[in-house]
């Protein structure tokens, strides 16, 4: 058997894949199974399978919470990612040309964990933070009260900033790797034939970087919606984030209450792994679409 | 890593949008370090007040309980990278020449050999990257099995673990924490050094073995150094990924497993200003250490 490639391979990518696979299935499996456990006294002791039921999903359903709960994240998720994506190949233009310190100094953020990312962002941007702070010293701002509420907001604006602050840089990691593969004699041809700066930055810049802004979004739009660090430090008492409704279903201490949590677990797990589906469509795709061409 | 290679100066305007950026980004974190430097003092004052010493005093006293917590972390965060890195070489090898057989680019162009290795197989009649039917339905299937957890949210991931640690026996605490940091991490390690295996030239580790050299020698002293960046770079990012996670310690944790951010978390809620800024200070210094160190270390492997 040591000696079939194809086989070795197979077993050397055993371990991981078991952990990985086997673990996360047993996890999303779990999660599956629990939110179909009925409400309590539905159930009979002799017959469980039959006693199977979307209760849970039903009652998560009508919770009053759920629907502005769900806009909420949608909303926040849906922003950041666009702003990530535009600020991030903006930073990656910016930094193409430029040497190591500069790229290494807009990167300071990566190394910041998100807990702590959301209480810096929450302490510049509340009523008597940094900014507000910098805008009564120019004289914009007389009291702290005069700052329009920007964290722990119903919008969700402290939330997409310290989401944008913390994703920008990495997508622009993502775009800056395809885009240093570029030739700069290209960029030097395309000036020499006339082509202005935005003509370069949409015919060879961007279409280069897509494939890879494709991905970085998709997974930046799936980790924003299912985050919970961040709600919990910048986002508003109403509407609670979902993954924050799925914590405190899950911590109620009416147990009755518990199949929701996992319900609305499998829905954000689903919405997350649909956009990274799409993604991943989208770059196959556009992978058919260039090699259609070639011969 | 690109330089100012091209001689030509950046514009005003460039430097203007750079310097923009910059304070954009170093914004927040000038907060934390004014906020850990002393007592807030009152709107709108910018400088704080009061000794810069006194929140570290309270955070570094042997009382507070800091020390255990970041011993935690630092453990937990050590164990969960040394074992992900180890998991995820064969694995990344595996997938690479998977992706091969799969019909995917070899990835690796030119290089020592090629030419040979192009004119062997035309002789042989052989099809370059040929995809195999086995080849094909492996990728499609381990891709994505190896991308979901970076998909799904970590709190979903956690609520299942849980459930199904009940369901074989296993409780709460540090095994079952790592074991969740390792699904979350996993993915991330597999993918850097499966590019890393792409990029490889297989012509120096055929070199080696036409000289007779076994395959595990070749592994240790030809192949492994020369993606030594990546395997840099995949440590780091399973470290700062792990480091910086709070919602499966918490969820998998049962309240045993105390690391840095929940005493980040509760100091910031109990509205203690500057004890908790110092502590996020202190709690984002390993990750930034451990970027640097990468950085490092990665250009060191770039010098054959």
């Amino acid at each position: 058997m040591f000696r079939d490639p194809l086989a070795l391979r197979m077993l050397a990518l055993g371990p991981a894949l078991a952990i990985v696979f086997g673990l996360f299935g047993a996890a999303i499996g779990a999660v599956a199974i629990t939110s179909l456990v009925p409400a309590p006294g539905a159930a009979t002791a002799a017959d469980p399978e039959s006693s199977m039921s979307m209760a849970a999903y039903r009652a998560l359903a009508a919770r009053e919470d759920l629907l502005p709960a769900t806009l909420l994240s949608l909303r926040v998720a849906a922003l950041s990612t666009a702003l990530a994506t535009l600020l991030g190949f903006g930073l990656a233009v910016l930094l193409l040309r430029a040497g190591g310190g500069w790229r290494t100094a807009m990167h300071s953020g990566l190394p910041v964990p998100y807990l702590v990312a959301g209480l810096a962002m929450l302490w510049t941007l509340e009523p008597s933070g940094l900014v507000a702070r910098l805008l009564a010293a120019a004289g914009l701002v007389d009291a702290a009260g005069d700052m329009p509420l920007l964290v722990q907001d119903p919008l969700g604006i402290g939330m997409v900033a310290a989401y944008t602050w913390k994703t920008a840089p990495f997508v622009a990691l993502v775009a800056l790797a395809a885009l240093d593969e570029l030739d700069p004699e290209l960029d030097d041809a395309a000036r020499s034939l006339g082509a202005g700066y935005g003509q370069r930055l949409g015919t060879i810049l961007w279409p280069h970087a897509r494939p890879a802004l494709t991905a970085a979004a998709a997974l930046v739009f799936a980790f924003t919606f299912g985050a919970f660090e961040i709600p919990l430090v910048l986002g508003a008492t109403y509407p609670p984030a979902l993954p924050l409704v799925a914590h405190r279903l899950y911590a109620d201490p009416n147990i009755a209450h518990h199949p929701q949590a996992y319900a609305l677990a499998l829905a954000v797990t689903a919405i997350g792994l649909a956009a990274v589906a799409a993604a991943g469509g989208f770059a196959r795709l556009a992978r058919l679409a260039r090699s259609a061409g070639r011969p | 890593m690109r330089g100012a290679v091209r001689g030509r100066s950046p514009t005003v305007l460039l430097l203007l949008a750079r310097s923009a950026a910059l304070v954009v980004i170093g914004a927040p974190l000038a907060t934390l370090a004014l906020g850990a430097l002393g007592e807030r003092s009152r709107f709108p004052g910018l400088l704080p007040s009061g000794r810069p010493s006194a929140p570290w005093a309270t955070l570094l006293h042997p009382a507070s309980g800091i020390a255990a917590a970041a011993a935690t972390s630092v453990g937990l965060a050590a164990v969960v990278t040394l074992v992900a890195v180890t998991l995820a070489l064969p694995a990344a090898w595996a997938l690479a020449g998977l992706i091969r057989a799969g019909g995917g680019p070899s990835g690796a162009k030119g290089g020592v050999g090629a030419r040979a290795r192009s004119r062997a197989d035309e002789r042989k009649g052989r099809i370059r990257d040929a995809p195999t039917p086995f080849g094909q339905r492996a990728w499609s299937l381990a891709m994505p099995a190896l991308l979901a957890p970076v998909a799904a949210p970590a709190f979903a991931i956690g609520f299942g673990l849980h459930a199904a640690y009940a369901r074989i026996g296993i409780g709460t605490g540090v095994a079952g924490v790592a074991l969740g940091l390792l699904v979350l991490t996993l993915p991330y390690a597999v993918f850097i050094l499966a590019a890393a295996f792409r990029r490889l030239d297989p012509g120096w580790a055929d070199q080696a073995r036409t000289l007779g050299i076994g395959p595990a020698t070749v592994a240790r002293h030809v192949t492994l150094p020369l993606i030594r960046p990546s395997i840099g770079a995949a440590a780091a990012v399973v470290f700062v990924v792990a480091w910086g996670d709070y919602a499966i310690t918490l969820l998998l944790g049962g309240g045993r497993v105390v690391t840095l951010p929940m005493h980040t978390f509760a100091l910031a809620l109990g509205g203690a200003r500057a004890v908790s800024a110092a502590l996020a200070v202190l709690y984002t210094l390993p990750p930034l250490l451990v970027l640097v160190a990468f950085g490092w270390l990665g250009a060191r492997g770039k010098r054959p």
